[in-house]
């Protein structure tokens, strides 16, 4: 069993050798980089729904804006003052970081759980793709509240593009990661023209006279759809600040921003935050509306921008769902015994495909997103207590590198114990990784603090 | 010159990708003609922008 452990920690290490070393002097990035990393990373096929499930939850307009505009800056700030600080520092990857906190060990049952987190994702990403496939074919998309395929016609479309996306992670990660540029720019044109074009449908006048009044009673109108919890300025604010949880608070742009020459380069990440988490949910928003609330992105892009509309739904998903299985993959690669890239690309495809067929993932995507945040979000406390806390409490850092545990049980302990107590807070599912980020960053603490003593 | 070319047609196709809906919200262009001009437009970024980004990969190929 130990011998076994052994080998699965060298496989991983090697499989992650290649960013080991801390990032040296030579290889950092300009501010404009990081600006325009984050503006093309933000704008997927995910914001179709985001935006166009705030109307169905029945958000006014007052509280969507000011929900969005300061949860998105709350976002910019952990970027700025949790992540960035720590990897400028650092200038290693949160996998190389946390091996050295957490031992091993606890870095593969990240992965493993980041890898399927990834899988549930790129399904997400498939089945909006469908949407806009199923109208060539005349394939109804499941209705609001579904859990399970509704028609053979869907499970044969989720396969047919599961085994298309699959295919080409396959044979041309890299070269779709290039067409992924050009499609970014062009898919945030699509959520501008679709919003600006069903205006008119809508009622408003050209001389948006009436903007705010059709804002207000026929677009984020207060009244939720039938089943839908109903959203105010907090769930919103809370939405807009968890939805990247895992890569912020979480800690997982690490790997981006120690490439950063400052740590202020946080701040770049508003370029993706302000047009893709505000101005493409605001569109997609208007765009539901004018389709009467029905969610059914394919259909919403179809009205609003035609044929082009659907082709933009089609890309937003592939080019999203692409890298999303290539890291599926990637984690998934430590647990397979020297299996090739495209095997372990196939499974995780295949088990993606699987996942798509359930429109449960892409019905309640809210809620998985905020589950995903959730279950990454300890790792991203147990990380702060140790590089910020201890040295201010006189605390030994690094203790399972130092020992060569493979375990550092406090902080697996940690990490289970907050899920849990996450899981039983009776508030709503949107607000409860704060009180769990500072469970975690306490409860590690005094851990820590407590082995120190023994 | 093909790149800078592609590239100022990438940038010509954007501009009317954005400028359209704008015409067809204020009752300048019917629904019809905008997206299909929308979509015209859309071919023509794709490949303005993949030429010159093609272009550009191997101007700064070692």
């Amino acid at each position: 069993m130990a011998s076994r452990f052994a080998d699965i920690a060298a496989r991983m290490d090697r499989l992650y050798e290649f960013d080991r070393e801390p990032v040296t002097p030579d290889k950092l990035q300009g501010g404009g980089r990081f600006a325009g990393l984050f503006a093309g990373e933000h704008v997927a096929a995910t914001e179709f729904v985001i935006g166009a499930f705030f109307v169905l939850h029945g958000v006014t307009a007052r509280d969507l804006l000011l929900g969005l505009l300061f949860g998105n800056l709350l976002a910019v700030l952990s970027w700025t003052f949790l992540c960035a600080p720590i990897a400028v520092r650092t200038r290693l990857t949160l996998y190389w970081y946390l091996r050295r906190i957490a031992g091993p060990g606890v870095t593969l049952v990240y992965n493993i759980a980041n890898a399927f987190l990834y899988c549930i994702l790129a399904g997400a990403m498939i089945s909006v793709s469908a949407t806009a496939l199923g109208l060539v074919f005349g394939i109804d998309v499941p209705k609001l509240g579904a859990v399970l395929p509704h028609s053979v016609g869907w499970v044969l479309l989720i396969f047919a593009l599961g085994a298309a996306f699959t295919t080409m992670a396959i044979l041309g990660f890299e070269k779709l990661s290039r067409f992924a540029q050009i499609c970014s720019p062009w898919i945030f044109l699509v959520f501008i023209a679709g919003a600006i074009a069903v205006l008119p449908r809508l009622g408003v006048r050209p001389d948006l006279g009436n903007l705010w009044e059709v804002a207000t009673t026929k677009v984020w109108n207060g009244i939720a759809a039938a089943g839908q919890d109903k959203f105010g300025f907090w769930h919103i604010l809370f939405f807009a600040w968890f939805c990247n949880l895992a890569m912020h608070v979480g800690l997982s742009d690490l790997a981006l921003f120690r490439y950063a020459r400052r740590w202020t380069y946080g701040l770049y990440s508003a370029f993706g935050m302000y047009p893709g988490h505000m101005l493409a949910w605001i569109c997609s928003g208007v765009m539901v509306a004018a389709i009467g609330r029905e969610m059914h992105p394919g259909l919403m892009a179809f009205q609003a921008v035609g044929w082009a509309g659907v082709a933009g739904v089609m890309l937003a998903g592939w080019t999203t769902a692409n890298p999303t299985l290539y890291r599926a993959g990637l984690a998934l690669q430590t647990v397979t015994p020297n299996w090739p890239r495209w095997k372990i690309t196939l499974w995780a495809g295949v088990a993606t495909t699987i996942l798509a067929c359930f429109p449960v993932f892409f019905l309640k995507l809210l809620d998985y997103v905020a589950i995903y945040g959730l279950v990454l979000m300890p790792i991203g406390a147990i990380v702060f207590a140790e590089h910020w806390l201890f040295p201010l409490l006189k605390i030994e850092q690094y203790r399972a590198e130092k020992r060569g545990w493979a375990f550092n049980w406090a902080a697996l302990a940690v990490w289970l114990g907050t899920l849990a107590v996450c899981f039983a807070l009776p508030i709503h599912l949107f607000f409860r990784w704060l009180p769990g980020y500072g469970i975690a960053l306490v409860s590690y603490t005094v851990l820590s603090a407590l082995r120190r003593r023994a | 010159m093909i790149r800078k070319l592609s590239g100022l047609g990438a940038l010509v196709c954007y501009t009317v990708c954005l400028s359209v809906p704008v015409l067809f919200f204020i009752g300048r262009m019917g629904e019809a003609g905008y997206k299909l001009a929308f979509g015209l437009a859309s071919a023509g970024w794709f490949v303005g922008a993949t030429v010159w980004m093609a272009r550009r990969a191997r101007k700064t190929a070692p």
